[in-house]
């Protein structure tokens, strides 16, 4: 079977543009949650969120042409994924100009846009007695085209991938998948299949996400899964600690170049590790909540570690979903336990959304990215914040400040609303033992 | 090794039919009157929902879409036991659009005036149904499916505009070709009637007269290993023979066409076909008018390319584009037009679907008639 290998990895997170500002700041312990800024929020009882921080963003815009800045617009899940591929895409060594034929899956959320500007206008079309003027609002679309685009990006959420087609012109397959928090997992992984059965040489794949908005916290605060705590904001979330109370929203974006290896080691490109396994399924027991007994994520994790034909004994790292739910944490925990047995409470396991929030599509694709870091580096992230014991989370969850350690295999698990498991292997290569010579790698950004 | 896949059952929910059968036959009698809205009754919804509590966060489209899988398991004959863990969902959706920000707006507008503060929005959301806010999460519907049916596979949802249904068709056979999984239930629907909504495909000139006339539907389709569906005793439809799901840039003006075509070709070319071995082409399924001149290059080009074989196409078998009778149904709309062929294929015959979707989404899809 043909293996699939990491050669280019591209991130745009609360703690900056780049792979290396996230991975130096988790690998701290930093936490990049602070108090919502993007608008004012007054009574609503959520008050923390892992914000990008505008100026990164209008720095990073100030690089490009004036072109791209008209295609990408002012979604910002569209200004994300393009920040994070074009990172990917020359840290792979590719000359933007002069691309290789590849396609790009996606992993997308809500994707809507930048209503923050566009609600007012709307507004303003609704009469003091509560009545739509449909046709001044059709007006305004009609003669203002910068809130046509706004109206587009919100009704028609496709904004993201057809910025990044428009731009890199990617052949194929071209695919926009959404399973909510496992959307970058499961983009990753539908991608590995389709390297290992030879539909591509290289394809990019990752996820992205911006529900730090209105309609984003509304959804997750009426589900009672959100972080209300008075805490100071970087220590509100809160993964497998007995205090924890839920997540706050993070956003960005992760990309990640995935190449067959002979390609890859053909080209000379660095290799980062091997992308070795995948698996997916769901949990029906409920649309928010997981089976109590653990049994369905588990199962993913094993048919995981099958697929990348590795026992549980050989897992040094596991990249845990940890959203620092109450549920969450426990059944994942539990699963573990199931899915590893007696190695269960060695293994390291660490949420690095304790540093980030919750990037829901796009979280996948970062903890991907920080579990080939882990891999690559031999060091294990921690999980901040966690300071009380729950006897229902006991397991090593690397509460200190990173770890050393040697990390020959990892998994990353995401564990999603709608019941959407998908869990991904990550392997450490020796590339002189697949015969390609010298290791070219340089390390993680 | 990959494995031939076929589709061995079929389901359609549409304003005037609840089966496929009888909507190839209104069609055929030319009785069919065209694009309509509709509503299924309450006693029909409950009849699709074997978990009745899943209808509350179910938007219309998705109703749509469990009522038309209803009949596909039905026509594909499938145990529910054998469904489970090697089953897999796939749905094809357009990206669901908020149903109640109308009336937050309007209530904003009547309480607080016309000037936007997102204290009080956040404020005033507080009073909208969770389940109406879950209808607008886009891979809800896929959980829908995979609860009523216990299916624990996996459940992907694709939002690539309009070709999202024909996406997921393509995708669900080739995880089953490559052993992921046994069965998949391809399933979209679709729904058209939110004001808001509305207005922005106005806005662009997309609707009306001089343009496409929106539509409602439910679609479905089942898919398995060849061997496993005559195992059973099942004379599958067609065989999948391949395609590809790509991107094309809608603004590329005289190129437009060219490109297209060479994107067909790409797709036959990987599933090791030419379009010399084409019998049945289903016209571009660009939904608008504004693109019939990029329809007619594209057909010209492809006759270019054609063989003795390709000159016997007749007209009425070119371009029997189902949205005449059903209208524009989005992310359902690459699946109207495989079942509306389906309808139509002889044994043996191999048909060329090809659909373009908003935002130059586009899938070109080959399959064999085997009935």
């Amino acid at each position: 079977m043909r293996r699939v290998v990491v050669t280019g990895m591209g991130a745009m997170t609360p703690f900056g543009n780049g792979v290396g500002i996230l991975w130096d700041n988790v690998l701290q312990g930093k936490s990049a949650v602070k108090r919502i800024e993007r608008f004012l929020v007054k009574d609503f009882p959520v008050k923390a969120a892992g914000e990008i921080p505008l100026e990164n963003v209008q720095q990073a815009l100030q690089e490009l042409s004036t072109d791209e800045r008209k295609i990408l617009g002012t979604n910002p899940c569209t200004i994300y994924a393009y920040l994070a591929l074009r990172e990917a895409l020359l840290d792979a060594g590719f000359d933007l100009a002069t691309l290789p034929d590849m396609g790009l899956i996606l992993g997308v959320g809500h994707s809507h846009g930048n209503f923050l500007d566009l609600y007012p206008e709307m507004l303003h079309c609704f009469t003091v007695e509560g009545v739509f003027a449909e046709e001044a609002f059709l007006q305004k679309l009609l003669e203002r085209p910068e809130l046509y685009a706004l109206y587009d990006d919100y009704v028609c959420g496709l904004g993201p991938g057809r910025a990044l087609f428009q731009i890199f012109h990617f052949t194929e397959p071209i695919l926009n998948i959404s399973t909510a928090c496992a959307s970058g997992t499961n983009a990753l992984g539908e991608a590995l299949r389709k390297i290992r059965h030879g539909a591509s040489e290289i394809i990019v794949a990752g996820g992205v996400e911006s529900l730090v908005d209105l309609d984003g916290l509304t959804l997750f605060q009426k589900l009672h899964i959100l972080a209300t705590s008075d805490l100071p904001p970087e220590q509100v979330m809160r993964p497998f600690d007995a205090t924890r109370e839920g997540f706050v929203l993070g956003e960005g974006a992760g990309i990640v170049v995935l190449e067959e290896m002979d390609h890859a080691i053909k080209r000379g490109a660095r290799i980062y590790a091997e992308l070795a396994g995948y698996a997916s399924g769901t949990d029906i027991y409920h649309v928010t909540s997981p089976t109590p007994s653990g049994e369905p994520v588990a199962r993913v994790m094993c048919e995981a570690m099958q697929d990348a034909g590795v026992a549980p004994e050989e897992i040094g790292y596991i990249n845990a979903h940890g959203t620092a739910t109450e549920y969450n944490d426990a059944v994942e925990t539990t699963a573990i336990k199931l899915a590893f047995g007696d190695r269960a409470s060695r293994v390291p396991i660490s949420s690095t959304k304790s540093e980030l929030g919750h990037m829901i599509a796009a979280s996948g694709a970062i903890e991907l990215i920080l579990s080939v870091l882990a891999v690559r580096e031999g060091l294990i992230p921690p999980t901040i914040n966690y300071e009380h014991f729950d006897p229902a989370c006991d397991l090593n969850y690397v509460p200190g400040g990173a770890e050393r350690a040697d990390v020959p295999v990892a998994l990353s698990n995401s564990v999603g609303f709608g019941g959407q498991n998908a869990m991904l292997i990550v392997k450490k290569m020796d590339l002189r033992r697949e015969g390609a010579g010298e290791y070219a790698g340089s390390g993680g950004n | 090794m990959q494995v031939p896949v076929v589709i061995s059952g079929v389901g359609l929910i549409t304003p005037e039919t609840r089966q496929v059968k009888e909507f190839y036959r209104l069609v055929l009698n030319g009785t069919y009157q065209g694009p309509k809205i509709f509503a299924l009754t309450p006693r029909e919804i409950q009849q699709f929902f074997c978990q009745p509590k899943d209808m509350r966060f179910a938007s219309r489209g998705v109703q749509y879409g469990m009522g038309a899988l209803q009949e596909a398991l039905a026509d594909a004959q499938v145990p529910e036991e054998s469904m489970g863990q090697r089953t897999g969902v796939f749905y094809g959706e357009f990206m669901p659009f908020k149903p109640s920000l109308k009336n937050t707006l309007e209530s904003l507008a009547a309480n607080y005036g016309q000037d936007f503060d997102p204290d009080i929005y956040l404020q005033e959301m507080q009073r909208t149904s969770i389940f109406d806010m879950l209808k607008n999460v886009p891979n809800v519907a896929a959980f829908i499916v995979a609860a009523n049916y216990r299916i624990t596979g996996p459940a992907l949802t694709f939002l690539n505009g309009c070709a999202s249904g024909a996406t997921a068709l393509l995708e669900a056979s080739q995880a089953i070709a490559t052993g992921q999984i046994d069965l998949a239930l391809v399933v979209s629907g679709h729904s058209e009637r939110n004001q808001l909504e509305k207005l922005f495909w106005r806005a662009g000139g997309w609707f009306g007269e001089n343009d496409f006339s929106e539509g409602e539907v439910g679609t479905a389709l089942i898919l398995e290993r060849e061997a496993t569906a005559l195992a059973r005793g099942i004379q599958p439809y067609a065989r999948i023979r391949g395609g590809l799901a790509s991107w094309i840039d809608l603004l590329a003006g005289e190129h437009l066409s060219e490109r297209i075509v060479g994107l067909i070709q790409r797709g036959l070319g990987k599933a090791g076909l030419a379009l010399t071995g084409v019998d049945y082409l289903n016209r571009m399924a660009f939904f608008s008018k504004r693109y019939s001149e990029v329809n007619d290059q594209i057909y010209q080009r492809l006759k270019q390319r054609q063989n003795s074989r390709l000159s016997q196409w007749q007209s009425e078998r070119v371009s029997p584009i189902w949205r005449h009778w059903i209208g524009h149904t989005f992310a359902a709309a690459g699946l109207v037009e495989v079942i509306g062929t389906l309808g139509e294929l002889a044994r043996g015959e191999l048909a060329l679907i090809n659909t373009v979707g908003y935002g130059g989404y586009i899938v070109s899809l080959a399959m064999e008639g085997l009935r």
